[in-house]
C-alpha cells in the first residue's frame, strides 16, 4: 500500500506537468542541422506550450510510402513536405483529413481543402559560372549544346526529378519523349534523390545539375561564392509546391491545426528562404530582400496539379527514352 | 513414404534422447526457437498470399532488374575468378609477407563495403585523386564512377580478395614433399599448377565460384552507391524501392521471394557438401619455397597490392579532415551506440543459434542420428538468404504484430541472420575434435551435457569464440542493408550517418567519421589477437 502511495506521489508530478506532443513526419534535410526545422521548432514551441516532436524519412516521396504502408501506425500527427505532384495520391489514401484553415492572401493560389502549403519554388538547371561562359537559354538550346553534362534525378523516386518530367511536358506536350531523348547522351547521372545529384555536381560530375533556381542563393549568401547561377530559360520554369496535412489519426488534433495556422505566420515564413532555401508563401520581400535579389523569380509556367495518370504519362515519356 | 516415416521416427528418437539426457533440452533451446521463428515466419508470408489473391505482380516492369542482376554478377565472378587467381599468384610467387597479404585479403573480406566504396569513389571519382593526377599532366581526365563501371569494379574489389585468399593459400599450403619433387625435377611454377597441381588447386573450387556468383547477386549498398541510371537496377534495389517509394509490400515480398528461391537453388551444391568450407578453415603453411622470381612478378605483386589497398587511402583524406564539431553532434554519438547495441545484440543472438545448434548438431553426430544434415541445412541456408529479401519478410511480420518490433529489433534480428552460419561453420572444426572419445570418456564419468558443454567444450574453443565474435561483430558493425529499410530520427547506425553526411553533401565529415569508423574497426579486430595470444587465424 505504502509502495503504491509513494509510486502515485512520483508520478503525480510528472504527469501533471507532461507536455503535449507534436508529431511531425518530414524529410530529413527539413530538420537537418542546417534546415529551418529546428528554428521552427523554437518558435512554435514558444507559443504553444507543448514539444514538437520531428521524425524525418529519407526523402519527401519516402513520406507517404511508409505512412501508406504502416498506415501511420507510429501515430504521427501531420507531414509536412509533401508536394502538389503528390496530393493526389495522397487525398485518394485516405490518411488525412480537412484542415478549415483560411488560405486567404498567400502569395501563390491556393485553394486545396485537405493541404496548405508552406514554400514553393520553380525547377531549373544550376551550372558554375567560371566553367559555362555561355548557359543554354532555352531547353532546346540546353539539348543542342551536346558537350553539356547533366545530372537529373529519377522521377519515380524524387520529386525534382518529376518536376522536370512535368516540365519537358508543359513546354513539349507529346513531343515529350523526343526531347527526353535529345538530351538522353548529356545526362550522366540519374540520382535516387536531390541531396545525391546536388553533392555529386558541386563534386565536379557534370557540368549542370537540376534543382532550384533558389539554389544559388544558398552559395552567394552562406558560402559568398556567386559562380553558382540558375539558368533563365525562354519557355519558363515549372513550379513546385511543398506542403503539410494533418493525419487522420492525428493524437492532438487541436495542436496540428495550430501548426498548420502557424505555418502561414511569418514566424514560421521567416525560416523558409534561407533555411529551406524556397520562396516563403506569404509576402516577406521586405523582409528577405537579400534572398530574393540573389534568387530572383524566374519566368513561371502555369501551376497543375498532376493526377495519377498525367504522372504516369510524364514518366513513361522518360523511360521510353532510356529503353534499350 | 519411407524418407517420411524416418524423418517422423527420427524426430521421436531425437526427442526421447532429449529428455533422458537432463540439459540437453536447455542448450537445444535456441535452436528449437529459430526452427519456431522460421515455421512462423513462413505461414505468415503463406497466409499474407493467400489473403492478397487479388493484387497483380506485373513481373514485365521488374524484369530488367532480374536481367540486370544476374548479369552484372556474371560479369563480376568472371572478372573476379580471373584476378583473384592472379593475384593469389603473384602474391604466392613474391617476397612479400605471407602474414601480410594473408591479413590484407581477411581483412577485405570483413572490411565495410561502405568504407571500400568511398574509398574507390576516392580515386576514381571526377575530383578523386585520379583526376588530381591527370591534371597534372594535362590529360582530360572523363571517367565517371557513378555507372556499370563502377558497380562491377566495387564488387569484383571485394570477390578478387575472397577468390585469391582461396588460391593463396592452397598455395601456402602445398605439401612441402611436393615442392621438393618440384625442385628436384626442374619443375616450373606454371608448368606445376598445369599439370600436377591442377586438382589440387580447383578442389572445392565449384562452392567458391558459386559462393561468389551469391556474394555478386547480393551486393545492394553497391548498387545503392553507384547505380546512377535507372538502368542499373537489382532485384534487390527494386526491392528497396517498392518498400521506401512505392509503399508497395507485396511486389517487394515477390521481388524477395523469387530471389530467395534462386540462391537456395543455386545454393544447394554447397549446402549438401558441408565439408567444404575450405576457405574459413585454417590450414597448415609450407615454409619450403623452391621457385624463381622474376621483375615481372615484382611488378605484378606491386599492382596487385597497390589495387587492394588503394582504396584506404580514403583514410588520410578522412584524418585531414578532422572537424571538431563531429564530436559535439548528438547524433553521431547516437549512431555510434546504435551500431555498438546493435552489433552486441546480433553477436549475442548469433553466438546463442550457432552453440546450440553444434551441440545438437554433435549430439546427433555422437547417436547415429542421421537428422544432423537438416540440421546443418537449416543453418547454412541463413547465409543465402539476401539481406534486403528478408527485410521485406520482417517488414511484412511487424505490419502483422502492429509494428511491436522497433527498428532495432529488425536489424538485430536480420544481422544475426546472415552473421549465425560463419559463426556455426567456422567453430564446427575445433567443436567437432575427437567428438566420438569425448562422449565415450564423458559416458564412462558421466559427465552431463551441460557440464560438458560449458566446463569443456567453451574452455576448448575459447579461442576460436573470441576471434569469430570479433570478426562478425565487425561484419554486423558495418552492414547498410538493412537499416536502409529500417531507420529513423532515433535510429541509425553508423553506415546510415555516414551515408546521410555523404549524400548532403558533407563529403569532408562522411570521409572523417568513416575514417575513425575503419580505425575503430582495425581495433576491434586486433583486439582478440592480444587478449588470447591466439594461434588460431581467420
Amino acid at each position: 500500500m505504502n509502495l503504491k502511495l509513494i509510486f502515485f506521489a512520483f508520478l503525480f508530478p510528472i504527469t501533471l506537468f507532461a507536455k503535449n506532443e507534436l508529431k511531425v513526419f518530414t524529410y530529413g534535410s527539413f530538420n537537418s542541422d542546417w534546415g529551418p526545422g529546428p528554428n521552427i521548432e523554437k518558435s512554435f514551441e514558444a507559443v504553444c506550450e507543448c514539444d514538437l516532436i520531428w521524425s524525418t524519412s529519407d526523402s519527401s516521396g519516402a513520406l507517404l510510402s511508409k505512412v501508406k504502408l504502416t498506415n501511420n501506425k507510429e501515430g504521427y500527427d501531420l507531414i509536412l513536405g509533401l508536394d502538389d505532384s503528390l496530393m493526389t495520391e495522397a487525398i485518394d489514401s485516405q490518411l488525412f483529413q480537412k484542415h478549415n484553415i483560411d488560405t486567404s492572401g498567400l502569395t501563390i493560389n491556393w485553394n486545396n481543402e485537405y493541404f496548405t502549403p508552406f514554400d514553393y519554388g520553380f525547377f531549373s538547371f544550376i551550372y558554375n559560372s567560371s566553367k559555362i561562359s555561355n548557359p543554354p537559354r532555352s531547353l532546346t538550346d540546353l539539348a543542342n549544346q551536346d558537350d553539356l553534362s547533366i545530372i537529373i534525378m529519377d522521377p519515380r523516386y524524387s520529386t525534382p526529378g518529376l518536376g522536370l518530367a512535368k516540365w519537358i511536358y508543359q513546354v513539349f506536350g507529346d513531343q515529350s519523349t523526343d526531347y527526353w531523348k535529345s538530351i538522353n547522351d548529356q545526362i550522366v547521372i540519374t540520382s535516387k534523390s536531390w541531396s545525391d545529384g546536388y553533392g555529386l555536381f558541386l563534386e565536379g560530375e557534370s557540368d549542370l545539375v537540376l534543382s532550384y533556381s533558389t539554389s544559388p542563393a544558398y552559395h552567394s549568401l552562406i558560402e559568398n561564392d556567386n559562380n553558382y547561377r540558375s539558368l533563365d530559360l525562354s519557355d519558363g520554369h515549372a513550379s513546385q509546391i511543398e506542403v503539410l496535412g494533418i493525419l487522420n489519426n492525428a493524437s492532438n488534433l487541436e495542436l496540428a491545426k495550430q501548426f498548420v495556422a502557424f505555418s502561414l505566420t511569418e514566424s514560421f515564413q521567416q525560416h523558409i528562404p534561407q533555411g529551406n532555401w524556397m520562396y516563403p508563401v506569404i509576402d516577406l520581400e521586405s523582409s528577405q530582400s537579400d534572398f530574393y535579389s540573389a534568387a530572383p523569380l524566374p519566368k513561371s509556367l502555369q501551376q497543375i496539379y498532376p493526377t495519377q495518370n498525367e504522372k504516369q504519362n510524364w514518366i513513361d515519356s522518360w523511360k521510353k527514352s532510356i529503353d534499350k | 513414404m519411407k524418407s517420411k516415416i524416418g524423418l517422423i521416427v527420427g524426430k521421436n528418437l531425437l526427442i526421447n534422447k532429449l529428455n533422458k539426457q537432463k540439459g540437453v533440452l536447455y542448450l537445444a533451446l535456441p535452436y528449437l526457437l529459430y526452427l519456431a521463428f522460421i515455421v512462423s515466419l513462413t505461414y505468415i508470408v503463406v497466409e499474407y498470399f493467400v489473403e492478397f489473391n487479388g493484387e497483380n505482380f506485373v513481373f514485365d516492369s521488374f524484369s530488367s532488374a532480374f536481367l540486370f542482376t544476374f548479369y552484372q554478377a556474371f560479369l563480376a565472378t568472371v572478372i573476379s575468378i580471373l584476378f583473384g587467381f592472379i593475384f593469389a599468384v603473384v602474391f604466392y610467387l613474391s617476397p612479400i609477407s605471407h602474414r601480410l597479404i594473408s591479413s590484407l585479403l581477411n581483412i577485405c573480406f570483413v572490411i565495410p563495403v561502405l568504407f571500400i566504396s568511398y574509398g574507390v569513389i576516392n580515386i576514381f571519382s571526377s575530383n578523386g585523386v585520379l583526376s588530381e593526377l591527370a591534371s597534372l599532366i594535362d590529360i582530360n581526365y572523363n571517367f565517371n564512377i557513378f555507372s556499370f563501371f563502377g558497380i562491377l569494379l566495387v564488387t569484383s574489389y571485394f570477390n578478387i580478395a575472397f577468390n585469391a585468399n582461396f588460391f593463396y593459400r592452397k598455395l601456402l599450403s602445398i605439401p612441402e614433399n611436393y615442392l621438393k619433387l618440384f625442385k628436384s625435377n626442374s619443375i616450373s611454377f606454371f608448368r606445376a599448377i598445369k599439370l600436377p597441381l591442377r586438382n589440387y588447386l580447383l578442389s572445392g573450387y565449384s562452392n567458391v565460384i558459386i559462393l561468389t556468383f551469391l556474394f555478386c547477386i547480393g551486393n545492394f549498398t553497391i548498387i545503392y552507391l553507384f547505380a546512377g541510371s535507372p538502368s542499373l537496377t537489382t532485384i534487390e534495389l527494386a526491392i528497396f524501392e517498392s518498400l521506401n517509394f512505392k509503399a508497395d509490400i507485396y511486389s517487394a515480398l515477390i521481388l524477395g521471394l523469387i530471389q530467395l528461391f534462386i540462391i537456395l537453388i543455386l545454393s544447394i551444391p554447397i549446402l549438401f557438401k558441408n565439408t567444404n568450407f575450405y576457405l574459413i578453415s585454417s590450414t597448415k603453411r609450407s615454409t619450403y619455397f623452391p621457385f624463381k622470381r622474376n621483375l615481372f612478378i615484382y611488378l605484378m605483386a606491386a599492382l596487385a597490392l597497390l589495387f587492394l589497398i588503394s582504396p584506404f587511402f580514403i583514410l588520410i583524406n578522412g584524418l585531414a579532415n578532422f572537424n571538431l564539431d563531429i564530436f559535439s553532434s548528438l547524433t553521431f554519438y547516437q549512431s555510434f551506440i546504435n551500431s555498438l547495441s546493435v552489433s552486441i545484440v546480433s553477436v549475442i543472438l548469433a553466438l546463442l543459434l550457432s552453440l546450440s545448434s553444434l551441440f545438437l548438431f554433435r549430439f546427433m553426430q555422437e547417436r547415429h542420428l542421421f537428422l544432423n544434415k537438416y540440421l546443418f541445412i537449416s543453418i547454412a541456408c541463413m547465409a543465402f538468404i539476401p539481406s534486403l529479401s528478408l527485410s521485406a519478410i520482417i517488414f511484412l511480420i511487424n505490419i502483422k504484430l502492429n509494428f511491436i518490433l522497433s527498428n532495432f529489433i529488425c536489424v538485430s534480428i536480420i544481422n544475426s541472420f546472415f552473421i549465425t552460419p560463419v559463426v556455426f561453420i567456422f567453430l564446427m572444426t575445433k567443436f567437432l575434435q575427437n567428438y566420438q572419445n569425448n562422449f565415450k570418456l564423458c559416458s564412462l564419468y558421466k559427465i552431463k551435457p551441460l557440464v560438458r558443454f560449458f566446463k569443456i567444450d567453451l574452455f576448448f574453443i575459447k579461442e576460436e569464440l573470441m576471434l569469430i565474435s570479433t570478426a562478425v561483430f565487425v561484419l554486423s558493425l558495418g552492414d547498410l542493408t538493412s537499416v536502409t529499410i529500417f531507420n529513423d530520427q532515433s535510429f541509425m547506425t553508423v553506415p546510415y550517418y555516414i551515408s546521410q553526411l555523404y549524400s548532403s553533401y558533407r563529403y569532408n565529415d562522411s570521409f572523417f567519421v568513416l575514417s575513425l569508423f575503419v580505425l575503430f574497426i582495425f581495433f576491434i579486430i586486433y583486439l582478440p589477437t592480444k587478449l588470447t595470444k591466439s594461434h588460431a587465424s581467420y
